[in-house]
């Protein structure tokens, strides 16, 4: 039987993700952890289309995920002064130091996944799959 | 994180099948329309369940679009819903070369011009990957 490739894809991206919430038990959701990086990365200026749109997450999930950091407190959205239409979300002292703690985590985990491969079957693993993401994006509507 | 890329490849890739897939054009029916045409035991509810790996309620629904579609019907054989068999109409299996055709598409699309030893190197690290995680 022909199992679909998007299968392995999920399968990994599962497991990685049940080891690393495992260690950040307050972050029950991938995405939260993802978001609290892109702030830390200054990726954007911080607002909830932007996240959208790194993350390919639906707006309005991720209006409910920065709803969920701003409730326990790991980070604060305020109103951009310039554009009264935007808000903008940064990292509180805890959203700090729940970053710090992310990035021992994934650094540990990535150790892990590494295991037993070389620099040169990294380095192919991730140039193919940059191109098959752009054989894809190409040829998509 | 490597599961970004890993995420983001996946829906890419469903986003692509989606477009030679006949109707309703989701991954979730053609691995549903596959699993029920190889199986050589009855397909369950509850298999569908294990094998889509997806909550129960999710997969129920999907069954029933399939079922409204005529793409398969559902044998009651005890009064568990898990237990109900899946079988294929006519119509569902008049429809599996369509399936094959537009997975055999995707992966073209995907690899385009890559030699087999890259791919082969790929997937070899991909279950490498796999095989690291699972003891933790």
């Amino acid at each position: 039987m022909q199992f679909l490739l998007s299968k392995k894809f999920q399968r990994l991206t599962r497991l990685y993700h049940t080891i690393i919430a495992r260690d950040l038990p307050e972050l029950p959701f991938d995405n939260l952890i993802e978001i609290l990086l892109v702030i830390h990365q200054r990726l954007t200026n911080n607002t909830h289309t932007q996240f959208a749109e790194i993350l390919n997450l639906d707006k309005s999930r991720v209006s409910i995920h920065v709803e969920y950091l701003n409730t326990h407190g790991f980070t604060k959205t305020e109103i951009n002064p310039e554009d009264q239409r935007q808000h903008l979300t940064f990292l509180t002292p805890k959203g700090e130091a729940a970053v710090a703690k992310i990035e021992e985590v994934i650094a540990r985990v990535n150790k892990v996944i590494n295991q037993d491969l070389s620099l040169v079957q990294l380095n192919i693993f991730y140039t193919v799959i940059r191109q098959m993401e752009h054989n894809l994006l190409t040829n998509l509507d | 994180m490597i599961a970004n890329d890993l995420r983001r490849m996946s829906k890419l890739y469903i986003k692509a099948l989606g477009q030679f897939l006949p109707p309703p054009h989701s991954e979730f029916m053609a691995e549903t329309m596959l699993l029920v045409a190889c199986s050589k035991t009855p397909v369950t509810v509850e298999r569908l369940i294990y094998h889509l790996e997806n909550d129960k309620r999710t997969v129920i629904k999907l069954l029933e679009e399939l079922v409204t579609i005529g793409y398969v019907s559902v044998i009651k054989v005890s009064s568990v819903k898990k237990d109900d068999q899946i079988v294929l109409t006519e119509i569902g299996r008049q429809l599996l070369p369509q399936i094959q055709e537009a997975i055999t598409l995707t992966e073209q699309r995907l690899k385009g011009k890559f030699k087999e030893i890259d791919l082969k190197a790929f997937t070899d690290t991909l279950l490498r990957m796999e095989n690291n995680l699972k003891p933790y």
